[in-house]
């Protein structure tokens, strides 16, 4: 852990790029991981479970 | 017949491979450094992004291909870096980091898939990673033996075989169910149980954790273990709702007003993780043919949740006990809201008797 602490500052003589890159990389897999969860959501949403009681109107 | 070992054995693969992936990082990797702090933040951030930025696509595969032996593959990918180590250290974190994911998303998308409406199942895989990276941290840098690691990886690998070809996969898995009430849309759970996995994240890199020195660094990320562990014992006997709101209604006082007294901002950490295994079930209700997909989709939004303390986004004081504050209580309040949708469906809990 001492390791992971350390490793989690910033090098003072880190090219500014590298984090922008890395938040970067973060931001777009996660909103690549939403586009694919509503692709899912629209999947799963045509499909019915038989043991679930019919829907009341 | 073999489900309790098949749980042991992912349970104690899981822990051997997040201890090689970090002891490789610590020890190998941060040597061949050369002490210099740049390679080595770059290393630890590509083999994050690789870890767990490639779940919820590796996710996706498995639930079409569910079948294919990737728990085996990702051990055995994380055997070849061990050994490769040494001679290619930046080819051999690429590795580590592609064979974590591919072990974690396989074993996580199973666990919650073959779950049967026990919290447990998910939590019981998924702590002893958390303890077993630390442990890795830690005690990598003191011993790092590439054939040791490697050929406990092997057997993993082959436990792991075994298991996958004695199972029997059913046509459609649906292991958690909405209750029959149905008014919320899979949409709003999912949300509801997204936020508050961001948020656990967030709290976990905003508390000040990184004040335990030495060997009780291990401290935090054993009590993260023994939180998510005890949270689906807790929830298998007590009900997710209990637990989850309790859970964030005990680690809001005790993270944020308690810091100064260590027993019980420790006590806090615990509280702090109980509701994970309810995340993931309350999340496989909504989506129940993708197990995998689910796992996968939660580790980015905990990455996302991790950005500050990568990048040391120090926030002290009073701004960070009221950022906690809003971050628990919000996380409090969309528990209620959801766990009331989300139950087993194969069994009947005792937290269940009287319902109708």
């Amino acid at each position: 852990m001492e390791f992971l602490s350390n490793v989690f500052n910033l090098p003072a003589d880190l090219p500014l790029w590298m984090p922008r890159v890395a938040v970067g990389l973060m931001i777009l897999i996660g909103g690549v991981s939403v586009f694919f969860a509503c692709r899912v959501l629209r999947d799963e949403g045509g499909k019915k479970d038989p043991k679930d009681p019919p829907e009341r109107l | 017949m073999t489900r309790k070992p098949a749980l042991l054995t992912q349970a104690l693969a899981h822990f051997a491979i997040s201890f090689i992936c970090f002891a490789l990082l610590a020890g190998p990797f941060t040597s061949a450094a050369g002490g210099e702090e740049v390679p080595r933040w770059a290393g630890f951030v590509i083999f994050l992004l690789l870890s767990y930025g490639l779940r919820p696509f590796l996710g996706l595969v498995l639930d079409e291909y569910p079948r294919l032996p990737t728990q085996t593959a990702g051990c055995l990918t994380v055997a070849v870096s061990c050994l490769l180590a040494d001679p290619m250290p930046w080819f051999s974190l690429f590795l580590a980091g592609i064979g974590y994911a591919l072990f974690l998303t396989a074993a996580g998308g199973e666990s919650l898939a073959f779950a049967r409406g026990h919290f447990l199942r998910n939590a019981a895989v998924v702590a002893p990673g958390m303890v077993g990276a630390s442990f890795g941290a830690y005690f990598g840098r003191g011993f790092f033996s590439p054939w040791i690691f490697g050929g406990l990886l092997l057997l993993c690998s082959v436990a792991c075989f075994f298991f996958a070809m004695a199972r029997k996969y059913p046509r459609r898995i649906r292991s958690f169910r909405h209750s029959t009430a149905r008014r919320m849309p899979a949409w709003g759970i999912l949300a509801l149980t997204a936020v508050p996995a961001f948020s656990i994240s967030l709290v976990r890199s905003l508390l000040p954790v990184t004040e335990f020195n030495g060997a009780l660094s291990l401290l935090p990320s054993l009590l993260y273990g023994v939180g998510i562990l005890g949270g689906g014992i807790l929830a298998d006997r007590f009900g997710p709702r209990r637990v989850a709101v309790l859970g964030f209604c005990i680690a809001l006082p005790l993270l944020t007003v308690f810091t100064h007294i260590p027993w019980l901002f420790c006590l806090g950490l615990v509280a702090l993780f109980l509701p994970t295994s309810v995340l993931f079930g309350g999340a496989t209700a909504a989506l129940p043919s993708h197990p995998h997909f689910v796992f996968g989709f939660y580790s980015a939004v905990m990455l996302l949740g991790s950005v500050p303390a990568l990048f040391t986004i120090t926030v002290t004081g009073t701004v960070r006990t009221v950022a906690a504050v809003a971050l628990i209580l919000s996380v409090a309040v969309g528990q209620v809201l959801y766990t009331d949708y989300c139950k087993p469906s194969a069994l009947i809990r005792p937290w269940e008797k009287g319902e109708k």
